[in-house]
């Protein structure tokens, strides 16, 4: 009898910890179902601390919308480049990335890049709204491989206060930016060095700077180029006759001697610090360089201190243009949840989140971008705004971009601060590029 | 079984210790192999074939990317500011280092004091010497041009001007270097013998004298070895070409270590990197073995 207790007190213990322990199992799978099933999408930016707040908001809704957590990956502009190229030829690349634009064309040709043909097609992804040559630079191969995140372009950023004291002024005193290149070089003539403003700067910051802030802005102006023909490209850069010309501008401002020490080297911030000091009356910069102005200087003022204008042009009369670039989003082809990648990426891609993301220090992608707020009331925008028609960037998107620009910039050192025939020394790079890195 | 045993047991315990010292041998003999073989062979196979972010990744070339660094123009130009900046940097880095371990060889208040202030730059990274020396260098209200402007001297683009631009890295380089070579010098010149030089003295032997015939030969093992070091740092230092002047104006600063930065994490060329690699483990492996052979050379003479 006893020994019939004891058996049914352990069957009652066994069925009571069983009941407890399915009680359990069954609480802790009500509580967060969501959470064990979700995945996690990576997201690959660059973003400067001053646009990351607002990044992260849109970021952290879009996780949300596609039903995945998300882990933000930021690395600093200056490293980003190299630390996703590796990370991607690795296979340790985030799931979502943010794509400097010169890079689409290498990152598909290594096929890293997901097809988002389908899911544009089937709607998971709308592009109606976006500007069509932004949305052309991830047109590769008849498939779409990335989408435009945001979109920039350089300007003249020149001083009306620096400009009044040279005398530089229309006929009601106002400061007159110049209109054309011969005015441009009259202009910075008139700045003087050893009174501590230099007239014109621009900056060699990276492989790209030659051609893209330097040279680019000028040679998009005057509808040039440096390299012809997207699938067969051929170096033009000593044929183009604006791209002769753009190069011989920059070598007549540099021997006009008003421009400050240091230009191999030129930082962007250098510049944008002189500028802010009151030493630098004109450089070409983006819509970033504002920021830099306004952390060097809280107290600079549009209109006063610093007011942009667009990139002079040839002759007078002519509609100006400029170069631009921009970011581009992309989603790693190796991602294991490309569904919810899409749904993020059509998230991040909504008219709504473009504007937001540009409103920190660039363009919005879109059709009508520069017709909304913030960009529609502010005049610090009418310059580029005027400059949106005949802009684009001032190469294609070849493949070997990286080495083309780092052998431009190499040419325009020698012809621009070392005083080189611009002819003969753009021929040279064209044979040593059309031989040995296009073809 | 007892038989089998004897026969076993006069064995010398030695030749089981002896295995064993092998494996204790082999084993790191492997790791080090694998360690240092493993990435060679694999740079030697991506230089020998496509590896440049495209569809034709990983097809065979054979020499073409060796080829293309003699016929793009860029091998002499860059192995040779390679060279000048090795050579510069030791021979200046010996000369000041040297002379500060022969003026510091005394005993005197504070000598102590002047070694570890002095030893200062060597122990700063490189990034934080060449920001330093950036702002030295800025051409716009740098201490370099401001001292010169004091002085009534005309003001330059050091870092600007290709002229200048390698010398300027050197100067750096060498004060940052410079302490190594004083700390190896003032420890091997504590181990000439007192005796020996009192001797040379009470033979007639002057200063000079004294120092090339019996010092520096008595500290020869210590300076090849220095030497040797600094050779391999200076070759291979890439920080302040990177920082100062991302390897211009115009290629005037581009170094080996700067050429195979650029065209692997810049241009994406990671073919033409690791020819560049090879390359560079070649030049060293030789230029040290010609070094070791004449250093012996001299010894035995």
């Amino acid at each position: 009898m006893k020994q019939s207790h004891k058996t049914i007190g352990h069957r009652a213990a066994v069925v009571a910890s069983l009941v407890v322990t399915s009680l359990a199992l069954s609480a802790c799978s009500g509580a967060e179902p969501s959470t064990t099933t979700k995945p996690t999408i990576v997201w690959g930016t660059q973003v400067s601390d001053s646009q990351r707040a607002v990044e992260t908001k849109i970021v952290k809704a879009c996780g949300v919308e596609a039903g995945a957590n998300v882990t933000i990956q930021v690395t600093p502009f200056s490293n980003y480049d190299t630390k996703l190229s590796t990370a991607l030829k690795g296979g340790d690349a985030p799931d979502v990335f943010r794509i400097n634009w010169p890079n689409v064309q290498i990152y598909h040709n290594a096929g890293y890049l997901a097809d988002l043909s389908k899911p544009i097609a089937a709607g998971t992804i709308k592009t109606s709204e976006l500007i069509p040559g932004l949305v052309a630079i991830g047109t590769l191969s008849g498939g779409q491989y990335s989408l435009p995140n945001d979109t920039d372009g350089r300007a003249l950023y020149y001083s009306p206060k620096l400009f009044k004291q040279a005398g530089i002024v229309d006929d009601s005193g106002n400061a007159l930016p110049p209109e054309t290149w011969s005015d441009l070089v009259a202009d910075v003539k008139k700045f003087n060095p050893d009174s501590g403003v230099y007239g014109f700067s621009f900056q060699q910051q990276t492989p790209y700077s030659a051609l893209i802030e330097a040279v680019g802005p000028f040679l998009k102006a005057s509808n040039g180029t440096v390299v012809s023909g997207a699938k067969k490209p051929e170096s033009v850069a000593s044929k183009d006759a604006s791209s002769i010309a753009a190069m011989q501008l920059l070598q007549n401002i540099v021997k006009t001697g008003s421009v400050p020490p240091g230009l191999s080297n030129m930082q962007d911030t250098t510049q944008t610090n002189l500028f802010a000091a009151g030493k630098l009356a004109m450089f070409t910069g983006g819509p970033w360089d504002r920021g830099q102005i306004l952390d060097a200087n809280p107290s600079a003022k549009y209109g006063v201190d610093y007011a942009t204008a667009v990139i002079p042009v040839q002759k007078a009369g002519e509609a100006s243009g400029t170069s631009s670039g921009g970011w581009e989003n992309g989603i790693n082809a190796k991602s294991k949840h490309l569904e919810q990648d899409y749904k993020f990426l059509n998230c991040m891609e909504s008219p709504k989140n473009l504007l937001k993301q540009a409103s920190t220090g660039s363009f919005p992608p879109l059709k009508d971008g520069m017709n909304q707020p913030p960009f529609s009331k502010d005049p610090f925008w009418s310059a580029y705004k005027k400059m949106m028609p005949k802009s684009g960037t001032a190469l294609p998107a070849i493949p070997q971009l990286n080495q083309y620009c780092g052998d431009y910039q190499a040419a325009f050192q020698e012809i621009v601060l070392q005083n080189k025939p611009v002819k003969s020394t753009l021929r040279d790079f064209d044979a040593k590029e059309n031989g040995q890195v296009l073809n | 079984m007892t038989s089998q045993t004897h026969s076993v047991l006069p064995r010398p315990r030695r030749q089981r210790k002896d295995r064993g010292g092998i494996w204790f041998v082999a084993i790191p003999a492997v790791v080090a192999a694998g360690m240092v073989g493993y990435p060679f062979l694999y740079n030697l196979w991506i230089s020998l074939h496509v590896d440049r972010l495209s569809a034709s990744d990983g097809a065979w070339v054979g020499l073409k990317n060796y080829i293309d660094l003699v016929t793009n123009g860029s091998l002499a130009q860059v192995v040779s500011t390679t060279f000048v900046w090795t050579v510069a940097c030791l021979v200046f880095g010996f000369l000041i280092g040297f002379g500060l371990a022969l003026a510091l060889d005394r005993t005197f208040r504070g000598a102590g004091l002047i070694r570890t202030v002095l030893l200062a730059p060597w122990v700063m990274p490189g990034v934080v010497i060449a920001a330093i020396w950036l702002a030295i260098f800025n051409p716009i209200g740098g201490l370099a041009n401001t001292a010169l402007d004091a002085v009534g001297l005309p003001t330059h683009d050091w870092l600007g001007d290709p002229a200048t631009a390698l010398g300027s890295l050197v100067l750096v380089n060498v004060w940052k270097s410079a302490p190594f070579w004083m700390l190896m010098t003032s420890a091997a010149l504590k181990a000439v013998p007192a005796e020996t030089l009192e001797a040379a003295k009470l033979d007639g032997a002057g200063y000079f004298k004294r120092l090339v015939f019996v010092i520096v030969p008595q500290i020869r093992e210590v300076l090849v070895l220095t030497t040797l070091l600094s050779f391999i740092w200076t070759f291979n230092y890439f920080d302040l070409a990177y920082v100062l002047t991302q390897g211009g104006p115009n290629g005037a600063t581009t170094t080996v270590p700067f050429e195979i930065y650029q065209v692997s994490f810049a241009y994406f060329r990671f073919d033409q990197g690791a020819a560049w690699s090879v390359v560079s483990f070649l030049l060293m492996t030789i230029l040290i073995v010609f070094y070791i052979r004449l250093s012996r050379r001299r010894e035995r003479a």
